[in-house]
Order: structure tokens, then sequence, then C-alpha cells
């Protein structure tokens, strides 16, 4: 398990993370998830022991990570700008994390090479984007780290590809516990693979909770009330945390799970009354909307 | 724990990446030894067959050549200092890079084992390609007979000197990457630390002499010489000189050979050090950024400001100078100093901030610059610190060494080591005089430069006060040719004729006697004569015994009327003189040498003058003329007439003689004297052989006869 608590770190005079708190639990796949400069990266590395907190203690299971190796040796850390030796080959990098990491697997390497069809004697600096991300990826899984923080790495990725290394993930997860840390802007591209997601916003938390969870306690409900008296007796008592209303039609976006919200409006005259599927995206604009902040165009890449 | 395969696998690893370095190292070493030494060898045996050289004295020729090359000074030094500046820059250069900085600092290896690993690669890049391609040098030298014991000495301290040299300079700039982001910064901080303390010595050294009358440059070491104690090419060249000097046939000393060489190595391991902790606190966020440690920005711009402030005000002072005709310039160098605090900090500030609309950032530190650079400048230009006012409380002061000019620099002296120091050094490691009153009373006599300038004759004299707390203040100044009672004293003071005069110095001169290539002679100017080495100890027992009866009057009132030498071999280069004058109050070495026949024999009689060159420079139009240096106004007239000679030649004194306390000689004439043998004592130049005279004794006739139309 990856605790962050309290931590905050400056960058000179920017405040990047402020007082964040963050639980990243075993088996899991945790997203991260924020607005351009929210912090992702800056947790991310700090976690990965690149940087060192100014304040609050960051530990992975259990152990202080800032230049400590036995904290290091469950990490793997891939940047949003993976780092290739010049004019290096996969096996070179290969031989490098052989070197660094005791358990990396290189039959898995080559065989996960071979299946994305990299080609292993091929110079890394005339791959592409996507595909230095997916060796990136490929040495990470292969270093047998418990835990693989991946900085903005599925952005870019295929879909035929994000879905290969998906799979990769859930087998790691299943054979040996891994843990991936995924950090993005990219509502879309985290939906479909995370179990947890961690909401920053200007450095500090808005929440983290199991996406699950996150999703069943925020309703979107489209409803027409019969009349004036129903419509003030269906507002009351809901936590409306938007509220769009076109001609008589409302649009409302209310905490609470679905029972509770269809049983509430089942006790309300209505014309029409419909509680709609709630998207990760729509999920988050809501969240950081409430504190006034206004992200649809940034986060909808 | 660090198994010592794996800490091999990570150096193996690191060099992958520094595989461009270890070339470069292996080429130069490759060309610069075994291949260049094979071509020296070549050639020397080519002009050994063209000179017919054989046997011994070829394989002399040879090992000459080859030691010469094993030296590896000169290009082998900047090299040295170029590689580890390299080596460090590349071995560290991940730190500028965010990317790497991300790889390397999220793998599972400690930051002291990175550091080690890089630190000890970098070292090996030198060394390892250095000590092969020597060991190749060597055997190609040994192959050709140029190879010899004291061959292979030199080469193994060239070694250990440049392996000194590399891992000062290589910590050094260690420290500069850790400090800095990029590597434009880092190349700027490596010069800086190279650099600094020694430019702010020299611009404190100027100021001082600008402002303070009695400054002395004895103050900052030595003769002048300026200390950098953070500069390991200053250390270096410590090490190299004392080891030169050893090497040279020296004997081996604590204080001058063992000393630098461990303050070499002591600053090394120091750089290092504060290398390795500068390492750990650096933060991985500095990458990119111009300065790794943003509290460090405001200092480091200070530092740099002032100096260059206070450097621009005294290009001010060099140009209008300082005194009534620079009053008047008081608001252009306020401009000026305000014009480099100013441009300094925003240049400063741009380059910390990339971008030129930063520079009226922290206006403040433009403001603490100025304070700072005025608050010195008026500590100057307003003696705040009372330097010329000066004079040492009796009750504080231990003794004193006073290096009277005339004296101290026409003196040679060797110190323990049998190395020729320089007066100042020798006199710092003599005991100084302990007639306290006498040294405050000469303290008070100090002449202010008006003074000197009105003219007359003046006493310059340097001082170095030892105090009871263990400081040293030294002084320089003047004190009027009139002083002859304090000057007698200081003068006649065995205290400071033993200082001055080495030929008090048993274990010198026991030295300098078992040497065999130690010989005396005596000179009246003209002509050169060996006195026999057996009597060297008559010689020296008389010479003392004259010595210790004379005083300043001695030296004003009586003409110099000859010189011994003792001269010695001193290393395998070249030979010292120790010049003794005698003057005719020296009757004992004066008996010694009638005794021998020499003294009558050695004077210029004459009827032994064939004719009499004399030379009337007419200096007195110097002072008059405003064309001085452009025209001759020179009379020059020869005189063969006996009765002509027998008056002049009474009042020739050899110009290679020193007068400098007695102002009778006039340097108006300058006379050539062409004896009946046919001998001559002709020079091209004034001071040569020739003869002065005494200004008392030009007749009238002569006056007239060289005047100028």
């Amino acid at each position: 398990m990856i605790e962050i608590n309290n931590v905050s770190k400056a960058f000179e005079d920017i405040l990047a993370v402020d007082d964040v708190s963050v639980t990243m639990k075993e088996d899991t796949v945790f997203g991260l998830i924020g607005t351009n400069g929210a912090g992702k990266s800056t947790v991310l590395r700090m976690v990965a022991g690149v940087m060192k907190a100014d304040k609050g203690t960051i530990s992975v299971d259990g152990i202080s990570v800032y230049d400590n190796i036995g904290a290091k040796e469950r990490v793997f850390f891939i940047a949003d700008e993976p780092y290739f030796f010049a004019n290096s080959t996969a096996v070179e990098m290969e031989k490098y994390f052989s070197t660094i990491y005791k358990e990396f697997n290189r039959n898995d390497f080559y065989t996960y090479m071979e299946n994305f069809g990299l080609d292993k004697k091929r110079k890394i600096n005339t791959f592409s984007k996507g595909m230095k991300k997916q060796l990136a990826l490929l040495c990470g899984i292969c270093s047998r780290s418990k835990y693989l923080l991946c900085d903005e790495t599925f952005d870019g990725l295929d879909p035929v590809m994000r879905q290969g290394i998906k799979s990769i993930f859930a087998k790691e997860m299943e054979s040996r516990g891994l843990t991936p840390v995924i950090a993005s802007h990219n509502l879309r591209e985290l939906e479909d693979i995370c179990d947890h997601v961690g909401l920053l916003h200007k450095g500090g938390v808005l929440l983290s909770k199991d996406l699950e969870d996150m999703k069943c306690n925020i309703q979107k409900v489209q409803c027409v009330f019969k009349d004036e008296e129903s419509e003030k007796k269906g507002l009351e008592g809901l936590q409306i945390m938007k509220e769009e209303k076109r001609g008589s039609l409302y649009t409302l976006t209310v905490r609470g799970n679905r029972e509770q919200t269809i049983s509430h409006f089942s006790t309300v005259d209505t014309i029409f009354f419909e509680a709609l599927p709630l998207s990760l995206e729509e999920i988050f604009i809501s969240e950081t909307e409430v504190v006034g902040y206004d992200i649809k165009k940034l986060i909808l890449s | 724990m660090i198994s010592k395969n794996s800490f091999l696998a990570s150096m193996m690893e690191n060099n992958k990446r520094r595989a461009w370095v270890w070339v470069t190292s292996m080429l130069f070493w490759f060309f610069y030894y075994p291949v260049a030494m094979q071509m020296i060898m070549s050639r020397k045996k080519g002009q050994n067959l063209i000179d017919k050289v054989t046997g011994t004295a070829a394989r002399n020729r040879l090992a000459e050549a080859a030691g010469d090359w094993l030296k590896a000074d000169g290009v082998v030094i900047v090299f040295v200092s170029i590689l580890a500046v390299i080596c460090a820059i590349q071995g560290f250069s991940y730190l500028y890079s965010r990317k790497k900085v991300d790889l390397y600092h999220s793998v599972p290896v400690s930051k002291n084992r990175r550091f080690v690993v890089i630190y000890i690669n970098g070292v090996l890049i030198f060394f390892i390609p250095y000590l092969l391609n020597l060991l190749l040098a060597v055997s190609v030298a040994g192959a050709n007979g140029g190879m010899s014991f004291a061959n292979a000495r030199t080469a193994v301290i060239s070694l250990f000197m440049n392996l000194i040299l590399f891992l000062g300079t290589y910590g050094l700039t260690t420290i500069a990457v850790m400090m800095t982001g990029s590597i434009i910064m880092t190349l700027f901080g490596t010069a800086i630390f190279l650099l600094y303390e020694i430019a702010v010595r020299l611009l404190l050294t100027e100021y001082q002499s600008q402002f303070f009358e009695y400054f002395s440059y004895n103050s900052y070491g030595y003769l002048g010489t300026i200390k950098a104690f953070t500069s390991p090419l200053w250390y270096h060249h410590k090490a190299v000189s004392a080891i030169s000097s050893y090497i040279g046939g020296a004997e081996l000393s604590l204080a001058s050979t063992v000393l630098p060489i461990a303050q070499c190595i002591l600053l090394a391991v120091l750089f290092g050090i504060i290398a390795y902790f500068c390492y750990r606190k650096r933060p991985s966020e500095a990458a990119g950024k111009t300065m790794a440690f943003p509290k460090t920005k405001g200092i480091v711009k200070i530092l740099l400001t002032v100096p260059v402030t206070l450097f621009a005000g005294l290009i001010v002072l060099g140009m209008v100078g300082i005194g009534d005709e620079g009053e008047n310039c008081t608001i252009l160098l306020l401009f000026v100093m305000a014009a480099a605090a100013i441009i300094s900090s925003c240049a400063i500030e741009v380059i910390y901030e990339f971008d030129l609309r930063a520079a009226l950032h922290k206006k403040y530190q433009i403001l603490i610059t100025g304070v700072c650079a005025a608050a010195i400048f008026c500590i100057f230009q307003f003696d705040l610190i009372g330097f010329d006012e000066w004079i040492p409380d009796p009750n504080k002061l231990e003794e004193a060494d006073i290096m009277i000019s005339p004296i101290a620099y026409r003196q040679s002296y060797l110190d323990g080591a049998f190395k020729v120091v320089s007066s100042g050094e020798h006199y710092s490691k003599e005991p100084g005089m302990t007639d306290i009153a006498t040294i405050c009373e000469l303290s008070k006599k100090k002449l202010h430069r008006e003074e000197i300038k009105d003219g007359g004759a003046y006493i310059w004299l340097e001082v170095a006060y030892q105090m009871k707390s263990g400081k040293t203040v030294w002084r320089d100044f003047a004190v009027s040719a009139k002083e002859e009672d304090i000057l007698n004293r200081v003068i006649g003071n065995s205290q400071f004729k033993k200082a001055a005069y080495q030929i008090y110095d048993d274990s010198v001169y026991n030295k300098m006697k078992e040497k065999d290539s130690f010989q005396i002679t005596y000179t009246t100017g003209i002509n050169v004569e060996n006195l026999s080495p057996e009597d060297a100890d008559t010689i020296r027992q008389l010479y003392i015994k004259d010595l210790d009866n004379s005083n300043y009057s001695t030296l004003k009132n009586e003409f110099v009327c000859g010189q011994l030498a003792f001269i010695v071999k001193i290393n395998n280069y070249g030979t010292t003189n120790f010049q003794y004058d005698i003057y005719p109050s020296y009757t004992n070495i004066i008996g010694y040498l009638k005794e021998k026949g020499l003294y009558e024999k050695m004077i210029l009689k004459p009827e032994d003058i064939a004719s009499l060159t004399v030379t009337n420079f007419h200096n007195e139009m110097y002072d008059k003329s405003s064309n001085a240096g452009m025209e001759d106004w020179s009379v020059t007239k020869t005189y063969s007439e006996q009765e002509q000679i027998d008056e002049l030649a009474g009042a020739l004194y050899p110009s290679s003689f020193d007068y400098s306390f007695n102002n009778k000689i006039s340097n108006d004439y300058y006379v050539i004297v062409q004896l009946k043998s046919g001998a001559t004592s002709s020079g091209y130049y004034r001071g040569d052989n020739g003869f002065y005279f005494n200004a008392d004794k030009v007749p009238e006739w002569l006056k007239k006869d060289t005047n100028y139309e």
C-alpha cells in the first residue's frame, strides 16, 4: 500500500502539491486524475522517490520512499517522457534494468516485445512516441516491481495496444499482485482501466474513491414535474450538484445511490422521470464544478 | 551492503555511457606518451648520429630528452584540467535533465552508491589511460636506451602531481555541477571557483595599493604572491614548485616540500567531500534551472556584483587618479560604480531567469550590492581601518622583520632545503629585530607621499611587524636618508644583520661549502680573482668581523671598493651568487686581501689606463624638456692625456657596485676604460662594466668639455 499523508511540495513560489493525503491500495488500478498543473506528476515523482516532499510523509508498504532502496525496489516509475540512453536499443535497456532490478524477467520482456511487434535491436531514438511508451511499460512490467507508476503513459497508445497492456496488467495483478498507478488528465482513457480514482485539483485532493462507489454515489436524473408543488417537493431533500432546466425538463446531478434517488422521485408526481448512468468524465466535471472550476474544455481532449 | 559484483556491474554500466570520454583520454595519452616518446627518441638518435655522439654520452642525451618529456607539464596541465572538467560535467550531467533525473533517481540505487560510482569512474577515466600510456612510454624510452632511475622517478612524480591536479579540479567542477542546473552555468561556476579568490584578492590588493600610502604587497604573501586557498591550480603550482626544487637537488623539508603536497591532497579530498554533500542535498527539481539551491542565488549574485562594482571603480581611479585631480571626478566615479552595480545585477538576474524581462527583478539586491560596494569603497577612501595611521603598540609588538630595499633585494637567500627563496620569505623565517623602541621610533619617522614627491634622499623599507597575537602586519614606507641616528640603530643591529646577510648562517654556509661547485671570488669591478676555497672559513670570519662593525654611516659615507662573491650550484639548472660589498673601513678583509697581494693588484691604476671614454648624459635636460626620451642629449669624449687620466681615475667607481646609500655617486656620467693591456670595460648598457664618477670629484674642465650645446 502506498500512503501519502499531508504531503506538500513547492517549486520556489509555486505550491504544486498542497497537503495531499491519498492511500493507494494493493491489487487495484489507481487512477490519478487531475487538471493540467494539478500536481499529478509531482505526486508520482515523490512516490517514486525522485523528489523529496517539503512536508508530510510518503511510504510504500510502510517504508519511507525517499532515498530508500528497499522502497524503491517495489516501485517502477514511467515518466511522462521516458528517458532511454542515447543510441540505445531495447536490449541495452533490458540489460540496464536487469542490473538494477534483481527480479527483472528477461524472458517475459522479449516475449512481450515480440507480441507488441517491437524490434529489440532497433535504436530506440527511431521509435515513435507510442512505441517508446510501450517499451517503457514493458520494462516496468518486467521489472516485477510491485507498484508501477505511469505518468500520462496511456496517452497516445492506440486502442489495440491499450487493450494489450490492460490484459498484461490483469495477468500480472492476478499472478503477483501488481498495483498500477496511472496518472492522466484524459478521463476516457482511465474509465475502463481504473478501480480507484483520486481526483487532484490545484494541488489538493478533491476526492479519492473506488470508481464503482463514485459512480453509485452520483446520479443523473432527467424529469418533468407535474406542477409547481411537486416540483418544490421533488427538489427538496436532494443534494443537487448541478441543475439544468430546459422548458419543463430538469436535468439534475445529485449525490446519493440509485435506489435512494429512485425512491425519492417515486413519491413525487412526475410526468417523466429517468435515472441515467454517469460517465467518469461527468462525475469529474461535477465534482470540480462544485468547487467553481470549469474544466470541460481542458479534460475533454 | 553492496556486493563487489554489483558495484563493479554498476561501474561497467556507468562506463557504457562515458565511452567518448574514455576514448578522448586514451587517445590524448597515447599520442602524448608512447607515440611522442618514440618520435623524440628517433630524433635524438638521429642527432647523435649527426653529432657523432656515442656510448654513455649518447645514452645521456636520450635519457635527458626522455626525462624532459616525462615531466609532463605545460600542455599536460592544461589537458588534465580540461579532462577533469569534462569528466565531472559528463559524469553528473544527467542532473541537468529532468527526463534523466526521473530515470536515475527513481531506480533502486542509493545516492551514495551512484555518486561513488560516477565519481570513481571519472577518476579512472583519467588515471587508467594515463598509467597505461605512461608505462608504454617508459617501455619505448627503455627500448631506445633512454630510461634511467631519475626518469622513472620523474614519471612517477609527474603522474602523482597530475593526479592531484586532476582530483582538485575534478572535485571543484563537481561542486559547480551540484550547485547549478545547466552546463553553461557549471562552466561559469567552475571558472568562478577557480579564479574568484584570486580575483578578489587582486582587487583588494589594488585598492589598498591605490588608497593606502604605506601598503605593502608583502601583506599578500611573499613578495606579492597572491595566495588562493580555494584554487587547485594554485596548490598544484605550489606543489610542483616544491617537488621540482626537491628533484633539482634541494633537500626534503616538511615546510617547503611535504606541506604543499599535503595541502594539495587535502584540498582534493575536501572538494570531493563537499561535492558529495552537495549531491546529497541537491533537489531533483533543480534540473534545467540556473542554480540548484535557490537560497544561494542572492548570495552568489552579491558576491559577484560587489567585486564587479569595485573593479569598475578601480578602472575610473586608474584613469583619473586619486587626490586633487581625482576629486572633481567623484561624480564620474559614482556614476560608473552605480552603473556597474545595476548592469551586473541585471545581467545575473537575466541569466538566473533566462528572461530579459527579469533584469530588474529583486531590485533590493541591486541596493545591497550598491551599499556593500560603497561601504567597502569608503573603507579605503577614508581609511576607516586606520591603515596609514597605524603605529605598532610597543606592548603588543613581539619583533619586526625590517627589509631595507637596497640590501634585501641585492642579496640572494637559500632556505633550509637549499632552495633559493625571495627576500620576503627569507626574512619571515629569520628571527626579527626585538629592539621594540627602535622599531617604534623608526615607524614614526615614515614619510608621506608628498614629502617623497618633494625630492631628497630617502631610504625605502618594508617592515613585517610580528605581533604577540601571532598576526603579521606589513607596511612599506620611506624614511629620510638624513635620519642617520635611527638608521644606524637599525642597520647596525646584530639581529638585523643576521637576517639581512646570510653569511651569518652557519647551516647554509656549511651546506654551500660541502658543494663541489663552491667558489669564492673577489672583484673590484674590472677584474675578478678566485680566492682559495680552503680560506673560506677565514674569509667568512674576517668579513663578518667587519660587517659587525658597520652601520648606516658606513654605507652612506663610504664608497664600495670591492666585492666578495660566494658562488654555489644549488641545483641541476644553475648557480647562485651571494655578493658582499667591501668598504674601505673593512680592514679585516682588506688585510687578508693585502696579505694575498690581491688588494693592490686589483685596484685600477692610472698608469694602466690607455684612455677614458666619458659620456655625459645631461640628465638635467630630462627634467626641463617635454621631449624626454625622444632626444639624445648625451655628449661623449675620449681622454688619453695622462694628466687627465690621473685626475679622472681618482673619481672612478665601478658601475656594477651598489651606491644606493651614497648619494655622491653621479649617474650623469658613464665611463668606459681602455686599458693599455688592450682590455676594455666596455658594455652596451649603462651599469655594465663601466664606471661612474664621484660627483664631488668631477673636474670643471670635464663639465665644460662635455657640455650640451
